[in-house]
């Protein structure tokens, strides 16, 4: 079974009985379902070894990973934001999150830690490009740049 | 009777292959993830497509190393020209016939400009998922 297989066996088979976040209920928020999905894909990527894609990949970089979480979950809080059609990792070792609505098309590239690349496309094909950087949380930043010298 | 070596013509057809890795399918307008036009390590110059009049797309597909299984989406040469995409045929001594490469797409193209390089594969990708011509089993 692949990743992708035991990700959609969590929607197809869910425990017998057991729903402890109302996820398979009628009234949940379906934006709240899709973005818990996208989550799980995205965590997913944690356990991809090399030759994940039986053409010799590498894994992906847990400081990759980490980044693109913290950045789904500030997404996540902006209540505005809808949840992402598809997250992708690339067999160069990217992470593509997805936005496909109303004709736009819009996707953020994390290629190295604390940095997203923003790709905007209007329904007439005009590209717009930006990045976001941001700090690493200070405790990582601390221990990352300090952590060697510790007795 | 038409060689491998010979440029490609506007009316042909050419396949690319697609992993069958997680999403890099799903059903949305766009259904083919840019993802499945990264280059690889391994593609300097080029990411690989096929030309359908050497080469069936089950063939592509099966030619692929993973044992997952492959995707073949098929593209109109002259679509490709008219974004200006390159096909420069590659003929390879030990592998599929009628291999042929977009330069555009190299790990080169993509690290001398990003952004053109996403943009263009974007709309390869918006081309791509009008006809998957080859599902894995």
């Amino acid at each position: 079974m692949n990743i992708a297989q035991s990700v959609d066996s969590l929607w197809e088979e869910p425990v017998g009985g057991l729903d402890p976040l109302g996820l398979f209920s009628d009234d949940y928020d379906e934006k709240e379902v899709a973005w818990f999905k996208r989550r799980i894909e995205l965590e997913a990527f944690y356990n991809l070894e090399y030759d994940w894609d039986g053409e010799g990949a590498d894994p992906l970089s847990k400081g990759l990973i980490d980044s693109a979480i913290q950045y789904f979950k500030n997404l996540h809080s902006q209540k505005q934001t809808p949840p992402p059609s598809r997250i992708v990792a690339t067999q160069d070792g990217e992470i593509i999150i997805e936005w496909q609505y109303d004709a736009m098309y819009i996707e953020v590239t994390i290629s190295q830690p604390y940095l997203a690349e923003w790709m905007i496309v209007d329904p007439d094909g005009q590209a717009k490009h930006f990045d976001v950087s941001w700090m690493p949380p200070q405790s990582d930043y601390l221990w990352e740049n300090y952590g060697n010298h510790a007795a | 009777m038409k060689d491998e070596s010979d440029p490609v013509s506007p009316d042909e057809f050419i396949l690319r292959r697609i992993p069958n890795l997680p999403s890099y399918i799903k059903e949305l307008p766009i259904s083919v993830a840019r993802a499945a036009f990264s280059p690889t390590d391994d593609d300097v110059d080029g990411v690989s497509v096929y030309r359908e009049h050497f080469v069936t797309a089950k063939d592509v597909a099966e030619a692929g190393r993973s044992d997952m299984g492959y995707y073949v989406v098929r593209f109109k040469a002259e679509d490709l020209f008219n974004l200006g995409v390159s096909l420069v045929p590659n003929k390879q001594e030990d592998g599929l016939p009628g291999h042929t490469l977009i330069p555009e797409l190299s790990l080169i193209s993509k690290t001398q400009d990003k952004k053109k390089y996403k943009e263009l594969a974007l709309k390869i990708t918006k081309l791509a998922s009008n006809d998957i011509a080859f599902r894995p089993v």
